[in-house]
């Protein structure tokens, strides 16, 4: 515990960025794909709130400014530009806009839409988000809330022809700026939304580069959703697909079934082949993210009928198309663990947000390569020593065999995390992380 | 304790009587099981139809008060047995809520019933989210408590006018964002300052809670188990009344 920031930063300076760029690639691309890397790869994703703070600007400062978005990557980067970290701490400010990869999946140059950030928000006054400095005071965190834009009664419609339904009735009731499809007003909005989207991708090549130079690794990531989810997100709210799928299970499964080929279109158009990837990024390991919201809610009985067959299905195409899914298994997925052997050995990641991650290596073992960390509540809360001693027994008890990132905690630390519980987890891992 | 007794000899009582079939059952069931059985059973129709027929026949809300009361009582008990999961909450409060929609008009015309503590409830400042606050509500009022709904993004004043004007037993503050916890913390500190903290019990839910979140916002309880918290409310209210 002795050693400081300082003294973890001297370390790195002996060794040129692209000689660690390589390492830290190497050991990445070897926990994502379930080898054994020379230490456990270590990591955290700031929460937004935090990362404003962090670079002394206002959240809605953060969300709405492209140039605050390089300059609060590059701070974090450089500042924890150390041995022990290993991918720029750093996510984008958006919130759940899969919908639009999914409506828009022939033309993958709107794929950036498949997070609304605060910009796209501007653009199209959608009703699913709100936004600090706009519907929400100025340091909120963005909140994705959804809504009802379908009644349960329209199953039908989104079954007979699901992009018609999408793009002619959901989108207008759920965007503002899109609710009569043909005006000057959808035209100016979709045409401001393409300029932001320029703006987007220009934004993220600036930070790839600056995150290029300083010795951090990019994988490419494209997007995957389950299809129930894209049901209870953007259609009928989580709670009315709950309640859906007892009173309307036929439609319900029908509705899955039809939106799964729009989801692998998504998934398909929003990936780059392996051989470009290997040319940009260096590395062969294409990522594609699924965030899993019903999951743990359903009883098994729903999960098994609703939820998983089409989701299993989405997974097993992008695996096909020699991808890596990286799947969020958000809240507590512990007593759903075992329907992850039924994916292909060795090749999906598994990032838990509450699982516990020492019973998920007991069921699984190598079966999924596995992400995570210790309690949020530690982590932002707790003392130097208890996030130093967490993140060690965590590091000792699961980083065998193999195929284990760390990311501090499956949950993104908030704006009050002590900066401090950070540096104890890179000591961690320099400590407890080697294999 | 009496409460978790009766759950668990109505939960095998019930259990002994979804395996009988209805041909061979030989004492027809009261009309309490039966709206108990569909209730928990999540039969929305079966429920529903029992309660309206015996609405029109008896225009007594009070039993059917009771089988609510019992309902959330075993619906709470099975989520934390790790038998019902959050969508099962979902469609049991639906439930709950449509029969106490139906019960409510005749219990304006009867003598004021009396409920068995006050709660006050809000997803504290920042966070905007309701979907855990809504299942602890109706399973609340399921449970016999007076439930004041603050709404969502509730600042700690309100909070604290909500004490002063209500006096609670017990508040519950709520949240699913990670920043809520310090939130959380906020709302309890202006409450301790105010001088109010002794006079209400204060329960923390929601996705990111724990036991070090608790004891950092200084709560008396968590929990992120809407019957785990129902419970502890009870034992909360019956404690006070000794």
């Amino acid at each position: 515990m002795g050693e400081g920031k300082e003294e973890v930063k001297r370390n790195m300076a002996s060794l040129e960025p692209q000689e660690t760029l390589k390492l830290r690639r190497e050991r990445l691309e070897r926990a994502f794909t379930g080898g054994t890397p020379d230490r456990v790869p270590y990591t955290f994703l700031p929460a937004m709130d935090l990362q404003a703070k962090y670079a002394g600007i206002t959240v809605a400062e953060y969300c709405f400014n492209w140039d605050s978005w390089v300059k609060t990557a590059v701070k974090w980067g450089r500042d924890f530009n150390v041995e022990g970290v290993d991918l720029l701490p750093f996510f984008p400010p958006g919130l759940e806009g899969m919908i639009f990869a999914v409506a828009w999946a022939d033309y993958p140059e709107w794929i950036a839409t498949r997070f609304i950030t605060g910009q796209f928000h501007d653009a199209l006054r959608d009703k699913w988000t709100r936004w600090p400095g706009r519907e929400l005071p100025p340091d909120f965190h963005p909140q994705f809330i959804g809504g009802t834009f379908m009644e349960p009664g329209e199953y039908r419609k989104l079954i007979e022809d699901p992009l018609e339904f999408i793009t002619s009735t959901l989108l207008p009731r759920a965007v503002e700026a899109l609710r009569k499809p043909y005006s000057p007003e959808a035209a100016a909005a979709l045409m401001k939304l393409g300029a932001e989207t320029k703006n987007f991708n220009a934004t993220m090549t600036r930070i790839g580069v600056e995150s290029f130079q300083m010795g951090f690794p990019t994988f490419y990531m494209g997007y995957g959703y389950a299809p129930l989810d894209l049901i209870g997100d953007f259609m009928r709210m989580p709670t009315g697909v709950m309640l859906d799928l007892r009173r309307h299970p036929e439609e319900v499964l029908q509705a899955t079934e039809v939106l799964t080929p729009l989801i692998k279109k998504a998934i398909k158009n929003s990936t780059i082949p392996q051989e470009l990837s290997e040319k940009l990024f260096g590395t062969r390991v294409v990522l594609v993210f699924w965030p899993l919201h019903l999951d743990e809610m359903l009883p098994p009985k729903l999960f098994e009928e609703f939820y998983w067959p089409s989701l299993k299905e989405t997974i097993i195409y992008a695996i096909e198309l020699g991808y890596t899914p990286w799947v969020f298994f958000e809240g507590d997925f512990t007593p759903f663990l075992h329907y992850i052997l039924e994916l292909p050995k060795g090749r999906v990641f598994a990032y838990f947000e509450k699982a516990d991650l020492r019973k998920a290596r007991e069921i699984l073992g190598d079966h999924v390569n596995i992400g995570g960390g210790i309690p949020v509540s530690i982590l932002m809360h707790g003392s130097r020593e208890k996030v130093f001693e967490e993140s060690c027994n965590l590091l000792n008890d699961i980083k065998e065999p193999g195929g284990f990132v760390f990311y501090g905690s499956g949950v993104s630390p908030g704006a009050a995390t002590r900066i401090e519980n950070l540096w104890a987890q890179v000591e961690a891992v320099k400590k407890c992380g080697y294999y | 304790m009496e409460i978790k007794n009766y759950s668990h000899a109505l939960n095998k009582y019930l259990k002994i009587l979804s395996r009988m079939d209805s041909r061979t059952r030989l004492i027809p069931l009261s009309m309490e099981n039966n709206l108990l059985k569909a209730i928990v059973e999540l039969d929305e129709e079966r429920a529903l139809e029992i309660a309206r027929k015996e609405l029109e026949n008896s225009k007594s809300p009070f039993k059917m008060l009771e089988v609510l009361r019992k309902a959330a009582d075993i619906i709470g008990e099975k989520y934390s047995k790790g038998e019902f999961f959050v969508a099962d909450l979902v469609m049991a409060g639906e439930i709950l809520k449509e029969i106490s929609e139906m019960i409510r008009p005749l219990l304006q015309s009867e003598p004021r019933h009396e409920y068995v503590g006050r709660l006050i409830i809000g997803t504290v400042q920042g966070d905007i989210h309701d979907i855990g606050k809504n299942i602890v509500v109706s399973m609340a009022e399921a449970a016999g408590f007076e439930v004041i709904d603050l709404g969502v993004d509730v600042p700690p004043e309100k909070f604290v006018e909500a004490i002063k004007t209500y006096k609670p037993d017990i508040v519950g503050l709520s949240g699913l964002l990670t920043l809520s916890i310090e939130s959380m913390k906020r709302t309890v500190d202006v409450i301790k300052n105010t001088g109010l903290r002794d006079q209400v019990k204060i329960i923390i839910g929601g996705g990111r809670v724990d036991e070090s979140a608790c004891k950092y916002v200084g709560a008396d309880a968590w929990t992120t188990d809407a019957g785990r918290g129902i419970k502890i409310m009870l034992e909360w209210v019956k404690e006070k009344k000794r």
